[in-house]
């Protein structure tokens, strides 16, 4: 019973997963304070990722939502924990563990994101009881049917591209810079992104990918955005839609928990193991 | 010493793990509900049912395996308590095997209960743990006992009885582990296949020349930590060793499992690079007074999006190499002496988490090559396929595994967890 041996298909699942709902705190800016017309789209970026410090820890219930041309549903359930850590050099440490579908229940995922060098991530299997240290190489592929893939993610750091800021456009209540990224990176699937950040919070609203032709492939919108503490903005709401597939995925997020008390403690590669 | 008399009484006290189990999970469970009362969502309840349908196509090799088919129920239900720095798991497993005969088994397969401080935590019951990183065999891993009567790769494990005392420092993590109970490992039964040709008899066992399977102060230390790229493991077990020899007795109508004495101390080793792990396991062993030595070193490399699809494609070749006594003799005779293990990976990346594992065994010293497949696919979002099936039908006389050169199998298991 049970006798997997290399879980690499549950492994390449949360790993993304982790990657996702990472770049959730990148992103996440609190106030606005530039002169925008000064601006460079750079800097915009910067400003959006950076904003975002001194949270501490949160944990939160994530559905993900997994919907097929037809119209056809899946779901999975996690529990995603964050730890901040408070150097700039050093990136945060997340733990996501799943707990539908039941199956794979239980099946938990450290990273710790660094700047230059590659993350580290370790996946627990709780079958097993093994903790396996995992390859962090970035996937332009999709996975699990999801529309998210790694890179998508992994691709909100900052230097990973060339920015150029285009006509700022309204996008719902707000106005919004919109950056044009180009990847820097090798072995990318899109030719270059759009992304839109709003000029009173700099929050993401909405990316917008073009596959390597230059055809516009997904949408990427930031919803139900909520403050927490006065200061940290959270979407509860992360859509991915595939344009030339007409398949989605959407990241639904319960209430953010800030006071959990969660220490670097329960973000060790033994506490996976315990966890 | 051995005598007759002595091994009846030894069968009366072959469960006394019982006697541990049952007492332990009730004070646990008392104490809990003495300090705090249950909330409802601090208890999980959930597990799974499986039916597992095992064929195995050429007529059996060795007399009393009339059978062909063996299908078995099995139920594993978990509960799990949890409050901010303690922790109460229970998993208890029933195996019912329906056909050809109908018996039925109940096991604790978890039962624990642990406390977690600020760097130490402390865990005593019935556990099971893991150490290692290779793929084909897990040579480190010794702590708890295998189920070989549910599969002979070694996957299956039997709690062990233990208390751990773990400790965080900045270099990673210690464990000392005392294991007070020794089980005996499980082994098919004269009618079923996967055995050799005289049965096993778990109940004339043999205990560092005891029959009576005695409490015992059995210990392991235990090492882990990483640094940079490098996942590093050391261990040092005392006590006795898993892995039994399999003496014939009574003028060779059945094998009595004889379990010797072990010392051992073993390294595991990963590199964790862009796309490929290296990976290293290595122990030195002194069992009943024979020094010797085992390896498992290779790779896993990962194809990622091949095509341009979302199917990712693992390949994981690994040496093995086992220095212990051809004759099993002093010690437990070992298949995998010098071998090389070519696996391949197919996850297909989809909502349903489908994943073929296909996996290949050459022994390098004679002309054996085994094989083994597993297939596995989500169905819905609470049912689960598995196909599994193993092949051996190349195995030299002179290699332990002839005795399944006619046990080539498939096995269908559907799961449904709650």
């Amino acid at each position: 019973m049970r006798n997997h041996k290399w879980h690499k298909s549950i492994l390449t699942t949360s790993a993304a997963l982790s990657v996702i709902l990472f770049s959730i705190s990148a992103k996440a800016g609190s106030e606005s304070e530039f002169d925008t017309s000064q601006i460079s789209g750079f800097e915009i970026a910067a400003k959006s990722d950076r904003s975002d410090r001194g949270f501490g820890s949160s944990e939160v219930e994530v559905r993900m939502i997994l919907k097929n041309a037809a119209g056809k549903e899946t779901e999975r359930r996690l529990l995603l924990s964050t730890y901040e850590v408070p150097s700039e050099e050093i990136g945060d440490k997340t733990l996501v563990k799943f707990t539908e579908p039941k199956d794979i229940r239980d099946t938990a995922l450290l990273s710790f994101a660094h700047i230059l060098e590659p993350d580290h991530q370790w996946l627990f299997l709780p079958s097993v009881k093994r903790v396996k240290r995992i390859s962090t190489a970035n996937k332009s592929g999709p996975f699990v049917g999801s529309e998210f893939s790694f890179e998508d993610m992994t691709g909100q750091e900052l230097n990973k591209y060339d920015y150029k800021q285009l006509e700022s456009a309204a996008c719902g209540e707000f106005q919004c810079f919109r950056l044009e990224r180009t990847p820097r990176y090798e072995g990318s699937a899109y030719s270059s992104q759009i992304a839109w950040v709003d000029s009173e919070h700099y929050q993401i609203r909405k990316v917008e990918y073009f596959d390597r032709k230059g055809d516009p492939l997904k949408v990427l919108r930031y919803e139900d955005f909520k403050l927490y503490h006065g200061k940290f903005w959270r979407p509860h709401s992360m859509k991915m839609e595939n344009l030339q597939t007409g398949k989605s995925t959407e990241l639904v997020f319960d209430q953010f928990n800030f006071d959990r008390g969660l220490d670097e403690k329960d973000f060790t590669k033994s506490s996976l193991a315990q966890s | 010493m051995i005598t007759p008399e002595g091994r009846q009484q030894a069968e009366i006290g072959k469960e006394r793990w019982w006697r541990f189990a049952i007492p332990f999970a009730a004070a646990s469970t008392l104490l809990m509900l003495m300090t705090e009362p249950v909330i409802s969502n601090e208890l999980e309840l959930g597990g799974s049912i499986s039916l597992e349908y095992r064929h195995f196509p050429h007529r059996a090799q060795w007399q009393g395996q009339d059978n062909k088919t063996f299908t078995t129920l099995i139920f594993e239900p978990e509960m799990n308590w949890e409050r901010s720095d303690w922790r109460f798991f229970a998993m208890p497993s029933v195996r019912s095997k329906l056909k050809p005969e109908s018996t039925s088994e109940v096991e604790i397969s978890e039962l624990y209960f642990k406390w977690s401080g600020d760097q130490t935590y402390v865990q005593a019951g019935i556990i099971k743990i893991f150490w290692g990183v290779a793929e084909s065999r897990h040579l480190v891993d010794v702590i708890n006992q295998w189920d070989m009567s549910a599969d002979i790769d070694g996957e299956d494990k039997i709690g062990q009885a233990a208390l751990v005392i773990s400790r965080a420092t900045n270099i990673g993590n210690f464990d000392f582990l005392y294991l007070p109970v020794f089980r005996d490992r499980k082994f098919p039964t004269q009618q079923e296949r996967l055995r050799p040709s005289i049965s096993i008899r778990p109940s004339i066992a043999v205990y560092d020349g005891q029959y009576e399977n005695d409490w015992r102060n059995d210990f392991a230390i235990r090492y882990a930590g990483y640094f940079g790229s490098w996942d590093v493991g050391l261990h040092y077990f005392n006590g006795l060793g898993r892995d039994p020899r399999l003496i014939p007795i009574e003028e060779g109508v059945a094998l009595a499992p004889t379990y010797v004495k072990l010392r051992q101390m073993g390294i595991d080793l990963q590199y964790t690079g862009d796309k490929t792990l290296l990976k290293l396991e290595g122990v030195w062993r002194n069992e009943n007074g024979q020094e010797n030595v085992a390896l498992v070193t290779g790779l896993e490399h990962t194809l990622f999006g091949i095509g341009g699809g979302s199917t990712d494609i693992g390949l994981v070749i690994e040496y093995l190499y086992d220095g212990r006594r051809e004759d099993g003799i002093d010690v437990p005779i070992e298949p995998l002496d010098n071998d090389l293990f070519f696996g391949t990976r197919f996850a297909v990346n989809d909502v349903q988490d489908t994943a073929l594992l296909v996996g290949f065994m050459k022994d390098l010293s004679n002309s054996s090559l085994i094989g083994a497949f597993e297939f596995e696919r989500r169905i819905g979002s609470r049912w689960k396929l598995e196909i599994e099936g193993r092949w051996f039908d190349d195995v030299s006389d002179a290699d332990p595994l002839t005795v399944y050169q006619d046990d080539s199998n498939i096995t269908t298991r559907l799961a449904w967890y709650f």
